[in-house]
């Protein structure tokens, strides 16, 4: 029985790095699935994801956070790309983990949506984004505002098969 | 293989005091575990023990009731199950995401679940983070209930193994 989770590409960092981009992703696979677990080198640092090497104002997504000084808040933006982790409460070099699902990533009649979820010791993120785009997502690329992802960050790809 | 099933554990009569997943390989990369559960009590609490201890562990919380949202803080709790004095025949859902598992680093997690009931209240939506801050690697994971009340029978949960890797083609830089 052919499995209906594909991993596609993984990578852990050697060394510093200042994005990390998915290419070439084949069109096989309806949903794809993205782990990620990361430090940024310094604080003040927001991760953000764009696609297809889209740079324009395409992007809009709402947040939901729980902050360790803030508490409970959101807010809906557009913008150059989607602020998947430490939104409220960047990352300041703590270990977060986030895993984000595009669905109907390779559809060709339709914006395509995220939904990710990313956690550190101060907050916990809860967002859902949209690409404005009928494009098939070919690429994926995560960085930080500033600054680089450390060493050791792992970055894992997978393709979810449709019926 | 991307995604393996490691186990399913399913409460028979009479209830559980906990569901354990012992004996976990170190040959994935990360775990998720998926739940469905039932507190035999008025307190849906659910609560996580990572390597038979509580200690080390912290979580992050926002929820929503239908009526509010809010944030929390704790050391072991990922949110409520359905209990007793919800709707009959209804069981929490929720998943448990954890990455790199069996590596000498701390762990992160996050936890998304609902309880849900015919009337309005109470209902509660819970996303959840939280961090094992231990370089152990993770070889036992256990739910159990805030009050330390069974989970009903027929509560269940399944833990899968996620393995990543490279099917050629997908290009990192």
């Amino acid at each position: 029985m052919a499995s209906a989770m594909v991993a596609l590409a993984t990578t852990t960092l050697g060394s510093t790095a200042s994005s990390v981009t998915f290419g070439s992703i084949p069109a096989t696979y309806r949903d794809l699935r993205l782990v990620v677990d990361v430090i940024n080198t310094s604080s003040s640092n927001q991760t953000n994801i764009q696609l297809n090497a889209d740079t324009g104002a395409n992007y809009y997504r709402v947040i939901m956070a729980s902050q360790a000084a803030t508490g409970a808040t959101t807010t809906a933006a557009s913008g150059t790309s989607i602020v998947c982790m430490g939104w409220s409460a960047p990352e300041n070099t703590v270990r977060t983990i986030m895993t984000a699902d595009f669905l109907d990533a390779s559809a060709t009649d339709k914006h395509k949506h995220l939904l990710l979820r990313s956690a550190h010791t101060n907050e916990v993120d809860s967002v859902a984004a949209r690409w404005a785009s009928t494009s098939a997502i070919t690429s994926i690329k995560l960085y930080p505002d500033s600054s680089t992802f450390a060493a050791g960050s792992t970055f894992s790809l997978y393709g979810i098969v449709s019926a | 293989m991307a995604l393996t099933l490691i186990s399913t554990v399913t409460v028979g009569s009479g209830g559980a005091a906990s569901i354990d997943f012992n004996s976990i390989s170190g040959s994935f990369t990360d775990l998720l575990m998926v739940y469905s559960i039932r507190a035999s009590s008025t307190n849906g609490g659910l609560r996580i023990k990572v390597n038979g201890s509580t200690s080390n562990l912290s979580t992050r919380l926002l929820y929503g009731t239908g009526a509010s949202v809010s944030p929390a803080t704790d050391t072991t709790y990922i949110g409520t199950s359905n209990n007793s004095n919800q709707t009959a025949s209804v069981f929490g859902n929720g998943n448990f995401y954890i990455s790199n598992y069996a590596g000498s680093n701390a762990k992160s997690f996050t936890v998304d679940m609902v309880d849900e009931n015919n009337a309005a209240t109470p209902v509660n939506e819970w996303i959840t983070g939280g961090r094992f801050n231990s370089s152990t690697a993770i070889t036992s994971l256990s739910l159990f209930n805030d009050a330390s009340a069974n989970f009903a029978q027929y509560s269940t949960a399944t833990l899968y193994g996620i393995t990543k890797g490279s099917s050629g083609g997908v290009t990192v830089s």
